[in-house]
């Protein structure tokens, strides 16, 4: 597993550094792939020896077309620089198939080319077509000139019926047919005399055999393309790799991404080997894990790329994260402080990494994980409470507690009373420390105070509000408006994450973020005086 | 009535890159008019693309049943249609791009007539995919891209689609023609609905529909006389707030509505100009969901170019006008509300052309 991962981020690597060195090849590259037609279904109807429709042939006219440009591409930037499946086969023999004769942008057409007999039929057709029209451009003239009116383009006459003469004369010539009467109006049609009528069932015969010639091409072109289905098919895999490599590229470059450091299983000797975060603190035989080499999870200034998005459109500065993870940690910090977002930024890393994808950080290392388990706030379930639907949804990791997981639990209790939320928790994270086996990393976010202390496991804390700025004054009177609350915790806002003791109290930033956001004063007095009484 | 303009050179004199074809009812010589626009646009030498908003050009009419002509591609013309709708083989067909997306019949398959092909056109019914085919259909070498706007889809003739439209209306619309007139009279109306006269307010208008907004202006005062503001709204469209949002209007000169504007909302914003002046301003007269004059100043951020009227006189329920008399009533129609529209009737070639530029005034 570990090798084929290094072997995908390898490829991304080398793309990434063919990107830098050609950067007009990518774009060029960007754009032969936007304009390419999806090829599989014409692929399957080869496959299954059908016919192909002219419109599924002009797809694979367009598939040599793409193949030949970014073939020509890739040789301009070194083949070998390209990983292999990426490098489509050439398709010469198909194009040639497919284009006789024609040049520069695809197009599909049931040419002369490909049929004598075809290309005799439609020569006569186009000569009896002529002569057709002479025939009835000649009774034309001489309906006009007879009547002096013009023959209009819909090829019927109106004639007036007021205009009795016309009428009368125009009832009686034998080129002219009446076809429709109006309240003003009588409508007449050319009726095409023996030689036109002669010549348009020699064209009605003859535009079916041109069909059937048609249809005729089109079936030995498809048996003949059949014989290229494996090149054709290895081609589109082939632009498809291509295509997902250069979106890679396009993300990891775009995020400034890198490139994870795996971690490989070994054996059992390397046990507690850099391993002092959880060491020996709880005294408790849960330690059992037999390959693990160090931290399960090293981030250095990891962010959420989303997250930053949003941060940076609203004109502030996104703090990354850095932070260990091993076995079981609890992360505490004030409301508003990162705590979920660190989590999220901590479950994206790793299912990027483990997608093959370079991972929004400066470093990362890890060991690959079985799962990744992550539910973020409480679900609305119908006929759930928030509580019952956390409990439901906690079954799934614990039902695959003998698999490496990644646990990323966002404050678990919190829809209950306190105290036994606090003990659900702990007993929860105890239940991990004792029985884990297979590495996994668990990481739980809190409000509890104690909760790494009585686990003895790692504390890691937002810095939270600077205490300078707790005297500050929300200026609310100067800020009317509803976001400026906000405004005023991003800024006074500091969402590092710092390991702490594992005694260090939870922040009590409650009720100077709910002021912040503008919450009734009185009440924010209030509770600070019930909070004051009730220790 | 043989000299002057014919609708062809109407179009072809304007310089228009594309043409929307929408008509007022089902049966109104929609057909019968692109037919007629291709093949004197191909004798002209032009290179005409056809599409359809929608389906369109059945041998036989879906609704009445009534024979209906199919439309006939030129040689060297440009057709978008989908591939169900084109025969086995598509003889006659270049293909030259096949869309993504796919519809009830199938891709869209563009391609050029390599001989003379009569088809179905079906189109995409989105004005975004639609306004992306005719760019496409002029990339590739169309002079003029002539849009079938299908029953009641008159989003062809949006701006973000067509450059130009021609109404296309007829005996079906209604029994008597002193009612035709004046129904046509309406819509040619509302086609035809200018920007604010005021620039600020029209400038100040296009940034609101933008916005994606619904949004106010108002009139400076003091020292700024003469200047306009922007204030949004906080709505997205009128739909279901028409109360909400005019309540909100204050000394507004303006509300401009970058989404649909219903029928209810005029009628409320009727009563709200009463009192003061204003006006109300839709993104494009096709956003403009109106019955009846709404009696309230309605203008428009990007005005359609309404270059002619056809008429097609006699309609499936046996009814029938005399052409001349259908054109000439219509054209005094027009010139009755101030508008000088050329008016065709294709088939027996009568016309009524009072003012032959064909633009639309306000």
């Amino acid at each position: 597993m570990e090798q084929a991962l290094e072997y995908e981020f390898d490829r991304l690597e080398a793309a990434l550094k063919l990107w830098d060195k050609n950067p007009d090849v990518f774009i060029e590259m960007l754009g032969i792939l936007d304009s390419l037609k999806d090829p599989f279904h014409a692929i399957d109807l080869l496959r299954e020896g059908q016919v192909l429709s002219p419109a599924e042939l002009f797809i694979l006219a367009n598939v040599c077309a793409c193949v030949k440009r970014i073939r020509s591409l890739q040789e301009k930037t070194a083949v070998s620089g390209w990983p292999g499946k990426a490098v489509p086969p050439g398709l010469d023999p198909v194009d040639a198939l497919l284009a006789p004769g024609s040049q520069g942008q695809p197009r599909f057409y049931i040419s002369d080319a490909y049929s004598p007999a075809l290309a005799e039929t439609r020569k006569t057709c186009k000569q009896k077509q002529e002569m057709w029209q002479r025939e009835m451009s000649r009774q034309a003239r001489a309906v006009e000139k007879a009547l002096g009116l013009r023959i209009p383009g819909t090829g019927e006459i109106a004639v007036r019926k007021s205009d009795h003469d016309r009428v009368e004369k125009s009832r009686s010539m034998p080129e002219l047919g009446e076809t429709r009467q109006t309240l003003a109006h009588v409508y007449f049609r050319l009726i095409p005399n023996r030689n036109a009528v002669n010549l348009e069932k020699e064209l009605s015969l003859l535009k079916s055999k041109q069909r059937e010639q048609e249809r005729q091409v089109l079936r030995e072109l498809s048996r003949e393309l059949k014989q290229y289905l494996a090149v054709i098919e290895a081609a589109s895999h082939a632009l498809g790799e291509l295509d997902f490599l250069l979106a890679k590229v396009e993300s990891a470059r775009s995020m400034d991404a890198t490139r994870p450091e795996i971690i490989y299983p070994s054996g059992a000797d390397d046990r507690g080997s850099g391993n002092e975060m959880s060491s020996g603190t709880t005294g408790e035989p849960g330690h059992s894990s037999g390959y693990r080499t160090g931290p399960g999870l090293v981030l250095q200034d990891a962010f959420h790329p989303m997250v930053r998005d949003q941060v940076e459109a609203r004109g502030g500065t996104y703090q990354p994260i850095t932070i260990e993870l091993d076995s079981v940690s609890v992360i505490t910090g004030p409301n508003m402080g990162g705590k979920t977002v660190a989590l999220a930024t901590a479950g994206l890393c790793v299912a990027m990494a483990q997608w093959g994808l370079m991972v929004p950080c400066r470093s990362m290392k890890f060991s690959l994980y079985d799962l990744i388990y992550f539910q973020p706030g409480v679900e609305q379930t119908p006929g759930l409470s928030s509580f019952a639907a956390e409990i439901v949804s906690l079954k799934q990791p614990l039902a695959r507690a003998a698999q490496k997981g990644l646990v990323l639990l966002d404050e678990v209790g919190r829809g209950t009373n306190p105290s036994q939320g606090r003990a659900l928790y702990a007993a929860l994270l105890q239940y991990y420390l004792e029985n884990d086996t297979a590495g996994s990393t668990v990481v739980a976010t809190t409000h509890y105070h104690g909760l790494a202390a009585a686990l003895g496991v790692p504390h890691w804390q937002v810095k939270g509000l600077a205490t300078e700025s707790l005297d500050l004054e929300p200026r609310r009177e100067a800020t009317p408006a509803e976001g400026d609350g906000l405004d005023w915790l991003y800024r006074y806002m500091d969402y590092t994450l710092q390991k702490v003791g594992p005694d260090t109290p939870t922040p009590q930033d409650a009720l100077v973020v709910a002021k912040a956001l503008g919450l009734e004063e009185t009440i924010v007095d209030k509770a600070l005086k019930f909070h004051g009484h009730g220790g | 009535m043989e000299s002057g303009k014919q609708l062809a050179d109407v179009v072809s004199d304007s310089g228009v890159s594309s043409v929307a074809i929408v008509g007022t009812a089902k049966n109104v010589g929609k057909t019968v008019t692109m037919n007629y626009l291709v093949s004197e646009l191909s004798a002209k030498g032009l290179t005409a693309g056809l599409v359809s908003s929608g389906r369109d050009g059945e041998s036989i009419d879906a609704f009445t049943g009534q024979p209906k002509p199919s439309v006939v591609a030129p040689q060297g013309a440009w057709v978008a249609t989908a591939e169900g709708v084109l025969r086995g083989s598509a003889s006659g067909l270049e293909i030259a791009d096949v869309l993504g997306t796919q519809g009830l019949f199938g891709r869209i398959v563009l391609g050029r007539a390599v001989e003379a092909v009569a088809l179905e056109l079906v189109g995409p019914r989105s004005a975004r995919e639609l306004a992306a085919i005719v760019n496409k259909l002029l990339e590739l070498g169309t002079d003029i891209v002539l849009v079938d706007g299908a029953l009641d889809r008159i989003a062809a003739a949006s701006p973000k689609v067509s450059d130009a439209t021609i109404l296309a209306t007829g005996a079906s619309l209604d029994m008597d023609l002193e009612s035709i007139a004046q129904e046509l009279g309406f819509v040619v109306w509302l086609l035809s609905r200018p920007e604010h006269p005021v620039k600020a307010i029209a400038s100040l208008a296009r940034e609101a529909v933008e916005k994606g907004t619904v949004c106010f202006i108002h009139a400076c005062r003091g020292k700024e006389q003469g200047r306009y503001t922007l204030r949004p709204a906080h709505y997205p469209t009128v739909l279901g707030v028409e109360d909400l949002v005019l309540e909100q209007a204050g000394d507004a000169a303006a509300v401009v509505v970058p989404g649909a504007v219903s029928q209810a909302f005029l009628d409320k914003a009727r009563s709200w100009a009463k009192q003061r002046e204003f006006a109300v301003i839709a993104s494009d007269a096709v956003s403009i969901f109106a019955s009846k004059r709404p009696g309230v100043s309605l203008y428009v951020t990007q005005p359609l170019n309404l270059l002619a009227v056809t008429v097609n006189p006699v309609s499936y329920l046996g009814v029938s006008h005399d052409p001349r008399e259908m054109v000439n009533a219509i054209g005094a129609a027009f010139r009755d509300i101030g508008y000088k529209l050329p008016v065709f009737d294709v088939v027996s070639g009568e016309k009524s052309i009072e003012g032959v530029s064909g633009m639309a005034v306000g």
